[in-house]
């Protein structure tokens, strides 16, 4: 009886320790580390909370989203493959300017592909906190990634998605957007004044009231003395509303890329118009739909380098 | 006699679970996913519908104080984007 219960013990102990065994190799690849490159190279010790330090896509499509990128900014790529996910970082003259995530969207469900800005913040738990005390929700909990640090996902009261960085390299310094670079975010909300009230909340944003020619309210949101991104009340002509944001690449000719953005597969959003920088902005979607903005900012007409 | 072999086994399942569960815990991957509602509108941007940022420099009217937001004071023109180039 005992030399049967010895046995029986053994077996128990082998067969756990071969399934423990198995459930270690597969749980050591599904959780090798995911590493993103780091913001800065060499880390510096940089930090603009409230600016928006890195720009990300989630698509259905990574291959296609390349070639459609590559084709419209000459972006390069950096394939980063670990367990089940599938991330390329693009590259442009070498520094990282955006990341690539491939998610498949799951049958029978309407998912938007977008681009989602990071807004740079020393402690993403302590605005998480606040975050959520003043109506946000969380959409992703912050998670640290090696070399580029913590980061979260949440809805302002609203419902606009945006994510926070604490970049554990420091933040990129305050340099003009090469074209072909992110310069530019803007938000599109029902509520410019309360959103503007919560952005300020939670990054410690100067709030400025910009005048406007279609009598909606447009505010700016500026740190460090910088302009870092505006939030605009709906065109009274939209139908369909739900508060977004939106990134914009700086180009040269924004009449042209988005005529390139159409050959590649893209669509033209909003036609390239004069915004009040003096400079045209259009809205272009990629053939995923995920819509983006491109803005023209001409050195020469920067007027005057704020204090 | 068997004491020592029995503590091996004992301490190589224990080395086995927490490897497990520690890396259930650091979990791998990237986390992120489709968060916005499906459909885009850009309907309406019309003439006047501005969304950029401003040279720098304009001067503004007195903020009014039915704001949500603290408003910059008046004495503050509207700060621009930063224009130094990358590399001087």
């Amino acid at each position: 009886m005992n030399i049967c219960c010895q046995r029986a013990r053994h077996f128990l102990l082998h067969g756990l320790c071969a399934v423990l065994l198995y459930a270690t190799c597969v749980a050591t690849v599904m959780a090798a580390p995911f590493e993103l490159p780091p913001l800065v190279t060499p880390a510096g010790a940089e930090h603009h909370v409230g600016k928006v330090i890195w720009v990300e896509l989630v698509t259905p499509d990574l291959a296609g989203a390349k070639q459609f990128y590559s084709g419209l900014f000459g972006w390069t790529f950096r394939d980063v493959h670990v367990g089940d996910t599938d991330y390329a970082v693009a590259l442009l003259d070498g520094r990282p300017v955006a990341g690539l995530l491939h998610r498949a969207v799951p049958p029978g469900e309407h998912r938007q592909p977008a681009w989602r800005g990071f807004i740079a913040v020393r402690d993403v738990d302590a605005t998480k906190r606040i975050a959520l005390a003043h109506g946000a929700k969380v959409v992703f909990e912050p998670k640290n990634y090696p070399q580029r640090g913590r980061q979260a996902v949440f809805a302002d009261p609203d419902g606009a998605v945006f994510a926070v960085l604490a970049s554990s390299s420091g933040d990129p310094a305050d340099v003009l957007a090469a074209p072909g670079e992110w310069i530019w975010s803007s938000l599109h909300t029902t509520n410019p004044d309360t959103d503007a009230a919560f952005y300020q909340t939670l990054f410690g944003y100067d709030v400025f009231d910009v005048p406007s020619e279609d009598g909606s309210e447009h505010n700016i949101l500026s740190s460090d003395d910088y302009a870092r991104a505006s939030v605009n009340h709906f065109p009274s002509g939209s139908s369909h509303r739900h508060p977004h944001w939106l990134n914009y690449v700086r180009v040269v000719d924004a009449a042209g890329v988005a005529a390139k953005a159409v050959a590649l597969g893209g669509r033209v959003l909003v036609e390239p118009h004069t915004d009040r920088h003096g400079g045209n902005v259009a809205v272009v979607a990629d053939p995923t739909g995920a819509p983006f903005g491109l803005m023209e900012w001409s050195d020469t007409d920067s007027k005057k380098e704020p204090k | 006699m068997n004491i020592v072999p029995q503590r091996w086994r004992v301490g190589a399942f224990e080395f086995l679970l927490f490897t497990v569960l520690g890396a259930c815990l650091a979990g791998g991957g990237y986390i992120g996913g489709y968060s916005e509602p499906y459909g885009s509108d850009y309907g309406g941007w019309g003439r006047g519908y501005h969304v950029g940022p401003p040279r720098g420099g304009e001067r503004r009217p007195e903020p009014s104080s039915t704001h949500a937001y603290r408003p910059a004071p008046s004495s503050r023109s509207t700060p621009s984007i930063p224009t130094h180039p990358r590399w001087p």
